[in-house]
């Protein structure tokens, strides 16, 4: 049998923080609920040796990062096509430009690589080597996208408060 | 520049963490059940039940595929009950010992087998080679590593469960007479 409470306490638990984490990488709140939707429904499947992990979350997190990776690729495919365009963003409650917008703004102009980088290292707070052995690069790799998106960030972040000052 | 960074993204956190509405859990058992009816429809539903329902149990629906000492080890053909100790990823060697030392003394136990991670994730493997991204998901040392072995009466597990309470390093002790329903005529 399979623990339905200890599912459903899980859920109850972690499907925001999860959601969230991925709706600040995907820069789309539905399709972060969507994906986290379909990691918690495998882990339920799988639910007798999931639930048996310390930290089942941890295992549906990395489900749910995955397939917003596959997604993301499907999606810059279609892109493509359409050159200039951006994921789309969620709309901030601050049109006049407060941090939030900059910020998003800054993330969606960064490369696939580095914006999972640097959420996956300075908001979800996984080491360089978690995050390579997720992502499947060296760490090397992963030092040089956080690197290279912390300039890039750093850089937007000061041309926005130049033009708003 | 980091600390700035950190606290952005953490606003942006928030702002999305009060701003979901979950589908529900009610939701996931309704999406994994048809699913599971599809899988049915297409006439793999044994290995899709196998994989969906029965979790860590579906290797005893396989006779033979059980890691190698268990398969030499004596008396495994004897019937009864397989029963599994997941340890803590943490575990002490000291633990461990102490823990099959527990088991080897123990008249109950038979057909005792160490499963190490490596042989857990060849299970996994195996047992998932249907779902490649759940595989690709997973870490080698996500898998915990285990004690296995059988008793003849489900009274026995609880003795034996009994016997161990008071050591360390252990997380799960699980017997397939309670976790799930015998697959094979006993």
């Amino acid at each position: 049998m399979r623990d339905a409470e200890g599912f459903a306490e899980c859920y109850a638990l972690q499907f925001r923080q999860i959601a969230a984490q991925l709706s600040v990488y995907l820069g789309d709140l539905d399709e972060a609920r969507d994906l986290t939707q379909e990691a918690f429904v495998r882990a339920w499947q799988r639910w007798d040796r999931i639930s048996r992990y310390e930290e089942p979350a941890t295992w549906i997190r990395r489900v749910a990062w995955n397939l917003a990776t596959s997604r993301l690729r499907r999606l810059r495919v279609a892109l493509r096509h359409q050159r200039g365009a951006r994921l789309e963003l969620v709309p901030g409650p601050d049109e006049h430009g407060g941090h939030g917008v900059a910020i998003r703004d800054a993330l969606a102009a960064l490369p696939d690589g580095q914006r999972r980088a640097v959420v996956l290292h300075y908001l979800v707070g996984l080491p360089v080597a978690e995050i390579a052995e997720l992502c499947r690069v060296r760490e090397g790799t992963v030092r040089t996208w956080l690197y290279r998106a912390r300039q890039s960030l750093a850089a937007m972040l000061d041309d926005f408060r130049e033009a708003h000052r | 520049m980091n600390q700035q960074l950190h606290d952005a993204l953490r606003a942006e956190y928030e702002l999305a963490h009060d701003t979901i509405r979950p589908d529900g859990v009610a939701a996931v058992h309704t999406g994994a059940a048809r699913r599971r009816r599809r899988h049915m429809a297409a006439g793999a539903a044994v290995l899709a039940l196998a994989v969906a329902g029965a979790g860590a149990v579906t290797w005893r629906l396989l006779p033979g595929d059980g890691p190698a000492q268990m398969a030499a080890g004596p008396d495994c053909d004897r019937p009864g009950h397989n029963v599994a100790l997941f340890l803590k990823s943490d575990v002490t060697e000291e633990q461990k010992q102490q823990l099959d030392l527990a088991l080897r003394s123990s008249p109950e136990v038979y057909c005792l087998a160490y499963e190490t991670r490596e042989e857990a994730w060849e299970r996994f493997k195996v047992e998932f080679s249907d779902a490649p991204d759940l595989v690709a998901a997973t870490k080698v040392d996500q898998l915990p590593e285990a004690f296995r072995f059988r008793v003849a009466k489900v009274r026995e597990a609880d003795v034996v469960e009994q016997r161990i309470h008071g050591l360390h390093g252990y997380f799960d002790y699980i017997c397939s007479c309670k976790t799930a329903t015998p697959t094979k005529p006993r």
